[in-house]
């Protein structure tokens, strides 16, 4: 019974397939008329012919009853004797459909009635006059018919023997030499190889009516090139008997092959499609073996299993060798496998891949009947050409293409070719032509459907608009033509005078354009009135297209693909040295308010910096690690001194950008020299010789011919922390919070009970060092840091009361100073963020501004200026005494923590501090005092900085009071925007150096102006 | 009797066989490639294939060669085209050939040599292992003598 139904399964598979193919081939022999093709022809019979000798062995009568009428009226065509007309192809149609509606409830066909369909196709052939049953049996059929011999070609032509075809009546050979079939066939096959065999079930009949006549018809390759030596040989009366001509079929083969469209395909090797290919473009679809039964199932060409096969067994063959070379512990032998399995996977991978790839001709054909039925239905003449069946896509496109694509076809049909009366007067043919298209482009697969039809008339589509209420009057004339034609796949836009039946299924094209889009692909239209009109749509070859920043580091280009790109900060001049600072060994950047770790593609990559040396315009390479390590050298606190010899080397190029990734839940900024453009790519893979570094993830051709190789962004995450192994990961967490309200601290201590935080902002970089590195000179310690002798301070001397315990591995925290000066800490904890402000009166100590507790812990906030102060006066930067005495300052600033830390420094240096949470207090402030200067936050709540300036500047009586602006950004168009709006000066909120030297100048300036002013009145 | 292409690599004469050389080509627009192996010269784009180029010289442990006029690369076959071919010479391993394009940069490509196979002879066996491994024989042609190179020694992943 389980046989029965195996067999029942592969009876409905075979069946279908033969059948999808049967509609096209009737509507071709109808077109042909007269001159019909008999290769067509035998295709459709050997089909049809298929299916009854199928049934009729698994007793499925009505089955067979229908299909034997449909052979009778083949085989008349086939003899010429009957031309297949639009009536009879009608009746043949309704024939096949019915064949295929039994086929669907096989087991359940009761109720199904074929009278109607005999009956008719009775009738087609009593028009003409015959019956299908006249054909004798002494008729014989034609080899072609029995054996496909073109598509059988890659076999024959293989096998490079001479090829017979014999029928011989295997009961009268039987019966004559009183043997059983078997010894006949033994006798055969001694003399050659039997490449295919058919017995025709027909001639044989059930067992109650043995005929005399039993065909058996077989092609034989054998070294004998005699046919007469042959027959004489295998002592056998043929019937009829033929040599088959192979070779200049072979070669027709061949030579049709190497033109094919898909030149992926490996050369020599024969595929079945590739011999349909070598017919013409219309047979091309007829024949296509592909055509899935259902959408859950894959047909595969056998040539192609045949490889998986191979592959399989070579895999297998691999993994018997692994587990050899395991168990002798032969590692040499290892590697040599690992290599294999490579090759023999990447093959295996890519010819999965190509199962995936189906011809878009699977789905072209059946719009054959479409069209032909909608025409006749409509009462037009259309003639559907179809070019580039063989076109490949991917699977998933191919499968949902059909939809969309067939309402394109039916608009065409039903709106665009015009009734043949109207055509006629028109002058046009009164057959109207319909072409479906696939052909390649620039990597793409375009498929056009056109007709020659009416076209499509941009004004009435902007008087359609309107009257929908899509357009106002205005933009409907401002829309071009073209931008007029598309307006067709607008929603709720249908622009057929009358829906009829065909068409108006209420999908528009807005559902058809939005189909395509799911697929990847672009819907595009193009037409002229009178002229007809043509749809293209584009889609991607394969999938592997992805949308990609190309970027380049010196003459290196790189791909990154957009999904991982947040967005692209530029850095120029002046900006790219000064704007990327070092925590530790890592660079990092502020944007808008939190930490972003940066790394160099440039350090990452390995690629030598070049610069243009000024005195030979040559490039030189350039040794230095990165543009960090040059301000290093030159210490930085002083700004006017970084416009000084700055770089005395041009780089060649003078910005450089940094690429925010997103890489899972971080974000990475990338510093790339240039950004070219944003590309489609087409993902090529990468050679195993390049798959070491893991910094790449495949190859792509640019649009210039250029190579660019695709970053892997988890490789290139893993480079940037191999970097960076030594560095505390919290570190280079990217902050979120915005500096102005909590800034990040790096917390440490020296090894006692206490807790010290420094702003992060004030930290150069912190280096981990050892206590055999300290040298001592004049009773003070040194480290030799990169061949500069760097003070070192240890904060138990500094700040009073507390104990330390140093490790041998211990921290030097090199805050942001002119020269630079090292703070020793035992262990560097963590960095945070501050999230409330610090208390000044609890703890009261030298060097510290305050304590606060930071995750339930207390800890001190240094005065690292001071710190550096008291150890080695001088060192920070003599400012202090330029401010020119006491002053009485207004700080007018939101954030607890910098208005603490701020005014700490500044009743450090003798001034007398009036504090103001926004800008409306500090008015307010101002009205009651006299104040020698002002410093102003930017960003603050009720009244920000900008609008308090804006209202000293525009009051007489306080506006020569200096204002000088704070921010946590020390962004060029924040400093811009601040001087605008009337502050005297800018500073960064942790640059104290910078602003005690601002103040001076600031006090002295205004001590001039107040002078000169004094003078004038 | 096979065929072989000769080259000049630093004035040394080498072979392959031409079975498995697809084609020689002049595109020496080379695009390097960061971090990788110093024998890897980068890649160039033979018409939308993307090729590996690999430099002979850096391989026999010599430095890399300069790029000039006459410069050329020689592609050799994919895994698929080489075992399509027929007669084959059997010590070639063809599971060495990966499935991507690979080619070799020389500093001039020769003649086109018929060589008998018995002809060659071994690569004499006092040759520093680390060089000659890449060496399939040698020929003696007239006064010189023509090295038959092992690719797959020199594709095959180190």
């Amino acid at each position: 019974m389980n046989n029965d139904n195996d067999l029942i399964a592969e009876f409905i598979a075979e069946s279908k397939e033969h059948l999808a193919h049967v509609e096209s081939d009737v509507l071709k022999i109808e077109q042909q008329g007269e001159n019909v093709d008999l290769e067509v022809v035998n295709h459709l019979f050997r089909a049809v012919h298929t299916v009854k000798g199928s049934s009729s062995f698994l007793d499925m009568e009505k089955i067979t009853e229908l299909s034997h009428s449909l052979e009778n009226m083949i085989s008349l065509v086939r003899s010429g004797e009957l031309i297949l007309d639009r009536v009879k192809a009608e009746a043949f149609l309704q024939g096949v459909d019915k064949l295929n509606i039994l086929i669907d409830a096989i087991g359940n066909d009761g109720g199904i009635d074929i009278v109607k369909e005999l009956e008719d196709l009775e009738a087609a052939l009593s028009d003409s006059g015959k019956s299908g049953d006249e054909e004798g049996f002494e008729k014989l059929p034609d080899f072609s018919t029995i054996f496909d011999l073109s598509s059988n070609n890659a076999k024959l032509a293989d096998c490079k023997k001479p090829i017979y075809a014999f029928t011989i009546d295997l009961f009268a050979e039987c019966t004559a030499k009183k043997v059983l079939p078997l010894a006949i066939l033994e006798e055969i096959t001694l003399l050659g190889d039997i490449i295919a065999s058919d017995l025709d079930l027909e001639y044989i009949g059930g067992l109650s009516e043995v005929k005399d006549k039993i065909l058996f018809s077989f092609l034989i390759a054998s070294v004998i090139d005699d046919m007469d030596i042959l027959i004489q040989g295998m002592q056998i009366v043929p019937l009829r008997a033929e040599q088959i001509i192979i070779d200049s079929r072979g070669t027709q083969v061949g030579k049709k092959e190497t033109t094919g469209a898909d030149n992926q395909k490996p050369p020599g090797k024969k595929r079945k499609t590739g011999a349909k290919n070598s017919r013409t473009d219309d047979n091309d679809i007829t024949t296509t073996d592909l055509k899935p039964v259902a959408e859950s199932t894959v047909r595969i060409a056998v040539p192609l299993l045949d490889k998986l096969m191979n592959l399989a067994s070579e895999l297998v063959l691999v993994r018997n060798q692994h587990v050899q070379a395991l168990n002798s512990n032969n590692i040499e032998h290892l590697a040599n496998i690992a290599q294999r399995l490579n090759v023999v996977t990447s093959e295996l991978q890519a010819s999965i891949m190509q199962t995936r790839m189906r011809p878009i001709g699977n789905v072209f054909a059946k719009f054959a009947r479409v069209v032909r039925d909608l025409a006749n239905k409509l009462g037009k003449n259309v003639r559907l050409n179809i070019v580039g069946g063989e076109v490949e896509l991917d699977k998933s496109i191919v499968e949902a293409i059909g939809d969309p694509l067939t309402h394109l076809v039916r608009n065409a049909v039903d709106h665009g070719i015009e009734f043949p009366d109207k055509r006629d007067a028109d002058g046009k043919s009164p057959e109207g032509q319909l072409l479906l298209k696939a052909f390649h482009q620039a990597g793409q697969v375009h498929v056009q459907v056109s007709d020659d039809g009416k076209g499509l008339d941009p004004d009435m589509l902007r008087k359609s608009a309107v009257a929908k209420n899509i357009l106002t009057m205005e933009q409907a004339e401002a829309l071009s033509d073209e931008d007029a034609l598309n307006l067709i796949f607008i929603a709720g836009f249908s622009s057929a005078e009358k829906v009829t039946d065909v068409s108006g299924r209420g999908v528009g094209m807005d559902v058809v354009k939005s189909n395509f889009h799911k697929l990847g692909g672009i819907i595009d239209v193009s037409s002229k009135v009178g002229e007809g009109t043509t749809i293209t749509v584009i889609f991607p070859l394969t999938l592997a297209i992805v949308p990609a920043l190309i970027v380049a580091v010196e003459n290196f280009h790189f791909a990154i693909p957009q999904s991982n790109v947040m967005e692209i900060v530029w850095l120029h001049g002046a900006d790219v040295y000064q704007k990327i600072e070092k925590v530790d060994e890592q660079e990092v950047y502020w944007l808008r308010g939190s930490l972003l770790p940066i790394m160099r593609l440039s350090k990452l990559l390995n690629i030598q910096r070049k610069f243009v040396d000024p005195s030979t315009k040559d490039f030189v390479e350039d040794r230095r690690a990165d543009e960090s390590d040059r301000r290093a050298q030159r210490g930085d606190i002083g700004d006017e001194r970084r416009q000084g010899p700055v770089e005395r080397r041009n780089s060649v190029h003078n910005s450089s950008y940094i690429v925010i990734l997103k890489l899972g839940n971080e974000q990475i900024g990338l510093v790339v020299d240039l950004i070219i453009d944003t590309e489609e790519i087409v993902v090529k893979p990468l050679h195993a010789q390049l798959k070491d570094s893991g910094a790449f993830a495949g190859t792509t051709v640019m649009g210039d011919g250029k190579i660019a190789m695709i970053l892997d962004m988890a490789g290139i995450a893993r480079l940037g922390a191999f970097q960076s192994l030594n560095v505390d990961d919290s570190l280079t967490k990217t902050k979120k919070s915005s500096i102005d309200d909590r800034p990040s601290v790096l917390l440490f201590n020296v090894g006692g009970a206490e807790t010290f935080a420094v702003p992060l902002g004030l930290i150069k970089r912190v280096e981990k060092m050892n206590a055999g590195q300290i040298q001592i000179a004049n009773n003070k310690e040194y480290i030799n840091f990169r061949g500069e002798l760097v003070p070192l301070i240890r904060l138990e001397k500094a700040v009073p009361d507390i104990k330390s315990n140093y490790n041998e591995d211990m921290f030097v925290i090199i805050p942001k100073s002119i020269r630079p000066i090292g703070i020793v800490a035992a262990n560097v904890l963590d960095n945070l963020e501050v999230d409330s402000g610090i208390d000044a009166v609890t703890i009261t100590k030298e060097c510290v501004i305050g304590s606060t507790l930071l995750d339930g812990a207390l800890t001190l906030f240094l005065d690292v200026f001071a710190v550096i102060e008291k150890s080695e006066p001088g060192w920070a930067g003599n400012a202090i005494k330029y401010v020119g005495g006491p002053k009485k300052v207004l700080l007018i600033e939101d954030s607890a923590f910098y208005r603490a830390f701020i005014s700490s420094y500044l009743k450090h240096a003798g001034h007398e501090i009036f504090l103001a949470q926004d800008g409306r207090e500090g008015s307010e402030k101002v009205s009651q005092n006299q104040f020698d200067f002002i410093i102003c936050d930017l960003e603050m709540p009720v009244m920000d900085g900008y609008q308090f300036v804006k209202w000293i500047k525009s009051k007489d009586e306080y506006k020569n009071i200096p204002v000088l602006a704070l921010s946590g950004i020390d962004a060029t168009v924040a400093r811009d925007r601040a001087i605008a709006a009337g502050f005297d000066a800018f500073k960064s909120k942790l640059d104290r150096g910078g602003m005690f030297e601002t103040l001076s100048s600031m006090c002295a300036n205004n001590h001039k102006r107040s002078t000169a002013g004094g003078k004038r009145d | 009797m096979n065929n072989f292409v000769t080259f000049y690599v630093e004035d040394r004469t080498f072979g392959f066989d031409i079975m498995i050389v697809k084609e020689i080509n002049p595109n020496v627009n080379i695009n390097p490639v960061p971090l990788c192996d110093n024998y890897i010269r980068g890649l160039v784009n033979i018409r939308g294939q993307v090729v590996l180029v690999m430099d002979i010289a850096v391989m026999l442990g010599r430095g890399p060669r300069p790029i000039t006029e006459e410069s050329q690369i020689i592609i050799l076959k994919n895994h698929r085209e080489i075992s399509a071919i027929k007669g084959l010479d059997p010590d070639i391993d063809v599971h060495a050939f990966g499935d991507k394009p690979i080619g070799l940069i020389v500093d001039r490509i020769g003649e086109v040599i018929p060589i008998k196979r018995d002809a060659i002879e071994p690569p004499p066996r006092h040759l520093d292992e680390k060089n000659s491994r890449f060496f399939r024989g040698v020929v003696r042609l007239g006064k010189n003598l023509l090295v038959i190179l092992n690719a797959e020694a020199m594709i095959g992943k180190k």
